[in-house]
């Protein structure tokens, strides 16, 4: 029996190395698939049969008369929006309240960047607020990353599979959220689903904070959440994070905060790199980079119109 | 043929290597931002089956080639 060679260390070292390069090689590949070149999604579901004429919702002394479009640092208000921004700075933490009335469901829409659902298309939230003329826009549940997820926006059905906890958004103004095994696509769409995220958690059950979350993302985090009062009464909370000023907020402590404010429910949205609000074209959150990450979706307030 | 099998054999190991340690990164990833989907996305549902039946193959071999000694 022939004697078998040994090869050097060096050798092997070098296998082992080259082994390396094409793992990495490998991650680059992987990542221009799976969130880096664009794929439009055009799975067609159709919309939510919704009525022509959403319900007006009523707050007297809210909104401005004859359509006066009145506008500052931290304000907006027209003849169907009434929205006041508050900045917040207590135990290490900054955030930002905006605070929301509506008339009309239809000016809390929703956008994708480019015009586009899809996986890796994606912009700024400034960028794609100012391509929908939209007077304040938050970042939305970022749903062009994943392969599954509920998908409704603006009434029109993209998706249909579930993946985590879901908020919806319905057409007579009322906000629910739904832990997973609960949602049923089908009842949220006959119930006249208007936005439908799947991100989450839940924050709220019952108007109580909820305080075990069973997720990866639960420590202190920068933070995009929307609470909920009433029909046309909602709340979006940006909480600025990973920074000297502002290490961001926990799960539970965002949780407290809504139940602090008074909501009935609250949901959170995509964070970390993505939260950014904005107001009147300017970023007015402390995004943990500059402009925030680019993002597929944004939630916005469209100046209002009696015809919406 | 033989030679076919050899290359096998010898191209296996590292296939093998190199998705794991994919695998791995996605799993480690996967756990500070489940959002990004790294593990939950049919790419790498598509890379769990090749490295099942890359050590499916080799685990025959092994086992086939240690009765033959």
């Amino acid at each position: 029996m022939p004697a078998r060679k040994i090869k050097s260390p060096f050798r092997l070292a070098l296998v082992f190395l080259l082994d390396l390069a094409l793992f990495g090689a490998a991650l680059v590949v992987f990542a221009l698939f799976h969130h880096v070149l664009p794929r439009v999604i055009s799975e067609n579901y159709g919309s939510v049969p919704l009525d022509a004429a959403p319900q007006d919702f009523s707050f007297p002394g809210k909104f401005t008369e004859n359509g006066e479009v009145l506008c500052g640092e931290d304000f907006y208000r027209d003849g169907g929006i009434d929205l006041q921004v508050t900045t917040v700075e207590e135990n290490g933490v900054v955030y930002h309240l905006a605070e929301l009335y509506v008339r009309n469901i239809r000016t809390l829409q929703t956008a994708f960047a480019g015009g586009s659902f899809g996986k890796g298309i994606a912009d700024s939230v400034l960028s794609i607020a100012e391509e929908n003329g939209a007077v304040f826009a938050v970042s939305g549940d970022y749903c062009g990353i994943r392969d599954r997820s509920v998908v409704v926006r603006n009434g029109v059905i993209y998706r249909k599979n579930k993946a985590h906890q879901i908020g919806a958004l319905y057409y007579d103004g009322t906000f629910r959220t739904y832990p997973y095994a609960v949602f049923q696509i089908d009842a949220a769409i006959a119930g006249g689903a208007w936005q439908i995220w799947d991100f989450g958690p839940e924050l709220l059950r019952d108007g109580k904070a909820i305080t075990e979350f069973d997720t990866g993302i639960s420590g202190p985090n920068p933070r995009m959440a929307l609470g909920y009062y009433e029909p046309g009464h909602y709340v979006f909370v940006a909480v600025d994070g990973r920074q000297e000023a502002s290490r961001g907020m926990t799960l539970v402590e965002l949780a407290a905060l809504f139940e602090s404010l008074g909501c009935q429910s609250a949901y959170n949205l995509d964070g970390g790199h993505s939260a950014v609000m904005v107001l009147n074209g300017k970023i007015i959150s402390s995004p943990s980079t500059p402009g925030g990450r680019e993002i597929s979706d944004i939630i916005y307030l469209a100046p209002y119109q009696e015809d919406l | 043929m033989k030679r076919l099998l050899r290359f096998f054999d010898r191209l296996l190991p590292h296939i093998t290597l190199i998705l794991s340690l994919m695998l791995v990164t996605f799993f480690v990833i996967d756990r500070f931002n489940e959002a990004m989907a790294f593990l939950n996305n049919d790419i790498t549902k598509f890379l769990v089956l090749i490295l099942s039946l890359i050590c499916l193959v080799g685990s025959v071999c092994r086992i086939v080639s240690r009765h033959k000694k």
